[in-house]
Formats: C-alpha cells, structure tokens, sequence
C-alpha cells in the first residue's frame, strides 16, 4: 500500500463539506430504518437486529456517494496524470484508493455505538450476535467499496459513478442471483443457490452465526472487482 | 541520458509524432518548441511512460521507460501542461504528500522544501489551499512538486506559462542552476524562452523534429529574420512539407 495517496484519499474526504452530508443521511436513513421499518420497539430480541437487516440496502446508496470521487474526480482535474507518472505501482494505486475509501464508510459505522450503548441499558445483548453482525457488515461494506471503486475508475463523471455503482449494488444486495443462475444452469448443484446470494450470505451473520463461507463470499467479490479496477488502470498506463 | 529512437504515436490515424530520433543528457537544457499540436506535450508523454509508443523506444540511462516505468520514475520529474494540482490541499500539504510519494526521509524533506521555498517565493502561500492561489502560483507550486525530490530528468510542458515576467526570470535562472546536474527538458511555443532559457532547441512541426540546433545556429539559418519570422517560415507549411529538412 502506498501510504501518502491513502492518508491523501482518506483526508481529501473531510476536506470537503460532503462529509457530513453523506455521514448525516447515512445516520438519519439508519436511524429511519431501525425505528420505523424494524422490529426495535416491538421485540426485544430482534432490537439491534433491526439495525443491522437493512444495513446492506442504506449502504449500497450511501457507499457510491463515497467513492464516486475517488478515479473520475482525478480524470476529470487532470490529476491521473501526476499520479500515473508517480513511482507508484498500478495494484498500489488501486488498493491504496480502495483502502481509504473503505475506511471512510467503516467509519460510519461508529454512528451505530451510541445506539448500542443505549439498547445495551434497556436489553441484555448477545455480544456474540452483535460482533458477528458487524463482522458481516464490514465484509460488506468492502464488497461495495469494492463496486464503487471500479465504476469510479470506469466513467469521467463523479455523478454517473455513483448513479451506476448505486444501480449494481441495489442490484446486488436484493436480487435473488442463485435463483437466475440456477434458472440458466440447470443442473448446477442445489446449494449453490444460497451461496451466490447476497442475503443468504449476510442472513447468516445477523443470526449471530460466524460464517467463514460469507467472509470468503464478500472478500472474493471485493478481490474480483479490484482486479477488474487493476486492470483499467493498467490499461491507461498502456495507451 | 535520456535515448529516442524511431519514436512513433498515433491516435487512431491521426500521428501526433512520427519518427523521433534524439540523445540528451544530464547537463543540458533543452526546449521543446513548436506550434500548437506539433506533439510537443505528447513526446513529453511518451518521455515519462504516461503514453505507450507505437513505434521505437525510449531509454533513460540505458532502460527501455516502459519495462521500467516504476525504478524509472524514481529518477524523472514530469509536470503536465496546465499543472493539475490537488485544490482541497494547502501548499504545505500537497508537498508533504509528494515527499511521501517518493519516500523522503524528514531531513531532505525539509532541506528541499526550504529551497523550493526560497527559489520559487512560495512563502507567503504555503499554508494557504491550492485552490485559492493565483494561476502563477499554482505554476510555482508545480514546479516545485515535480523538482522537491531532485529528480535528474526534469520535464515541464509550458513551466512559465501564467508567470509574470520578474517570476519568468526567476525561474529560468532556477532551472539553469539546477541543469548542470541535471537533464531539462522543457516545452514552450514562447521563442524569447528558447532563446533565454536552453542550450539546445528540439523544433517539432506535425508530429515531426525538424530542427535540432542550439540557439545560435537556429539563428544563423537566417540572419536576416527574426527568431519569430523564422519559425514562421519553418513551421507554417502545407502538410509539414518541410518535415524531413534537416533531421
């Protein structure tokens, strides 16, 4: 990792006043969603839970709105240029981004402690629920960095990144993917079904069940579409 | 030393250079002159592993630049046209990134940063956000980004563009004091720089070099004109005809 373009990127970030718009309606949609939508106030089981189920959905519009920048705003100024003729690896270049990027949106989640702290007084927590619940999110939360990245990287536009980063991770999170693979390859094994599914995969981590399949589902996503993100970098150093 | 051999670039059928050929080395300042889309800022490109040749090859110090780009890099300073900086950074910002892009230790940091300082007279702007310096400012700054590192092969695409005169000046003097350690490499279609500034002109015209002098001799080809007649009469021909005069 090259770390001045990630304490840059990172830095960048806060510099601007869209910070606290994307931090403001990231917190307020999930404050929305845990009160309105979920079970919070009804079961006390379910309370955080509520939290965490539609974490994937306000996160597949609010990481877009983060990454957006973070290759089209460099074409757009001009700027790819001082960083293609920089002694920087193309790999280096595309993960330091990503790792930055993706640090901003985990930082959101410290919006969910005060939460936390609060249910925590009111209803006694399997931390055990809690801490799988989160590891799944952050495994998530890489996954579609990983997306927002890429079509940054593929468009000029701050604004088209994130209006098609925001399509293919809504896209991602609710579609149903086993059920069309399974419908186009009809012999493929039955569990494949559950396992090319997002929910399937996150379901797992909201019940409070460690699951290294959906660890490996999430981080094999996000290795995909870096390397996808390598290689439109590459190829605007070869032409 | 910087070695240009049969270098070629197109862009679809249209070529932006066709058939460079050229040696430099350390000590030389060397001004890439011609008109508007004579492919000065796409040879620089070519120079720094920015584009991809289509024909030939280019070697500093013995290395083909693209089975090398990253050592390569290390060595070079490139500083595009227009000098695309970071907006939301302050000066002081932007050159603590760049030193940590070429991984300067604290002390040479701080030595070079002094001296770009003090030779371009950015003081007075260094704590201050990019975005808000004038266009001769964020020129300076530039400059100074690309050269903070002491780069050996210096190249700037239209490095006093926007610089009052009195900055004009002291920058060329800069950049001749730092050229007998070093290889510059600058672009300009201003003559009174080529004339100030280098030892050596690259005439390009149409994607073609059709002259490669030094200052004198490009005037003795026609004692009577001005500098200004002069590249008129070479360069404002019909489909480059005088491409191939003097190669």
């Amino acid at each position: 990792m090259e770390t001045s373009l990630y304490k840059r990127d990172l830095m960048s970030f806060f510099y601007s006043n869209s910070v606290y718009a994307v931090f403001g309606v990231y917190a307020l949609l999930s404050m929305i969603m845990t009160f309105f939508w979920g079970m919070y106030f009804v079961d006390d089981n379910l309370a955080m839970m509520s939290f965490f189920i539609y974490q994937p959905q306000i996160l597949a519009m609010i990481i877009p709105a983060i990454t957006m920048r973070c290759w089209a705003e460099e074409k757009k100024s001009g700027t790819i240029e001082n960083l293609l003729t920089f002694p920087i690896t193309s790999w280096n270049l595309v993960f330091s981004k990503f790792l930055a990027m993706f640090t901003i949106a985990v930082m959101m989640l410290l919006f969910s402690v005060p939460l936390l702290l609060t249910t925590t007084i009111y209803v006694p927590l399997d931390w055990g629920n809690i801490l799988s619940a989160y590891i799944g999110l952050v495994s998530v939360i890489g996954a579609l960095t990983a997306v927002g990245c890429l079509f940054s990287a593929l468009v000029s536009i701050p604004a088209v990144a994130y209006l098609s980063g925001l399509l293919v991770g809504v896209l991602w999170v609710n579609l149903k993917w086993g059920y069309w693979v399974t419908r186009w390859w009809k012999n493929m094994p039955f569990y494949f079904d559950g396992v090319l599914n997002f929910d399937d995969n996150y379901q797992n981590f909201c019940n409070g069940q460690f699951n290294p399949a959906g660890i490996i589902y999430f981080v094999s996503v996000a290795v995909l579409l870096l390397f996808f993100n390598w290689l439109v970098v590459a190829s605007w150093r070869t032409k | 030393m910087i070695e240009v051999v049969n270098l070629s670039k197109k862009f679809g059928d249209f070529t932006a250079l066709d058939n460079i050929n050229f040696n430099a080395r350390e000590g030389e300042i060397i001004t890439l002159l011609g008109p508007n889309g004579a492919g000065k800022s796409t040879l620089m490109r070519c120079l720094c592993g920015f584009y991809l040749p289509d024909g030939g090859s280019v070697k500093i110090n013995g290395q083909n630049v693209q089975e090398n780009l990253s050592e390569i890099l290390k060595t070079l300073g490139y500083m595009p046209e227009n000098t695309p900086l970071y907006p939301e950074m302050t000066v002081f910002e932007y050159m603590r990134f760049i030193s940590g892009v070429y991984k300067m230790r604290p002390d040479e940091f701080k030595t070079s940063l002094e001296e770009m300082v003090k030779q371009l007279d950015l003081s007075s702007v260094l704590g201050q956000k990019i975005a808000t310096l004038s266009k001769g400012y964020k020129r300076r700054v530039g400059v100074a980004a690309v050269m903070l590192h002491k780069p050996s092969f210096l190249i700037l695409d239209e490095p006093t563009e926007g610089l009052d005169p009195n900055q004009k000046i002291a920058l060329r003097n800069y950049l001749k004091g730092y050229a007998k350690h070093a290889l510059v490499l600058i672009s300009t279609h201003l003559l009174e720089e080529a004339e100030a500034l280098s030892s050596r002109i690259l005439l390009l015209n149409h994607g073609r070099l059709i002259e490669d002098t030094n200052v004198q001799k490009f005037k003795q080809k026609a004692p009577d004109e001005s500098l200004a007649e002069l590249f008129y009469n070479l360069t404002n021909d019909d489909e480059g005809k005088n491409g191939n005069q003097s190669v």
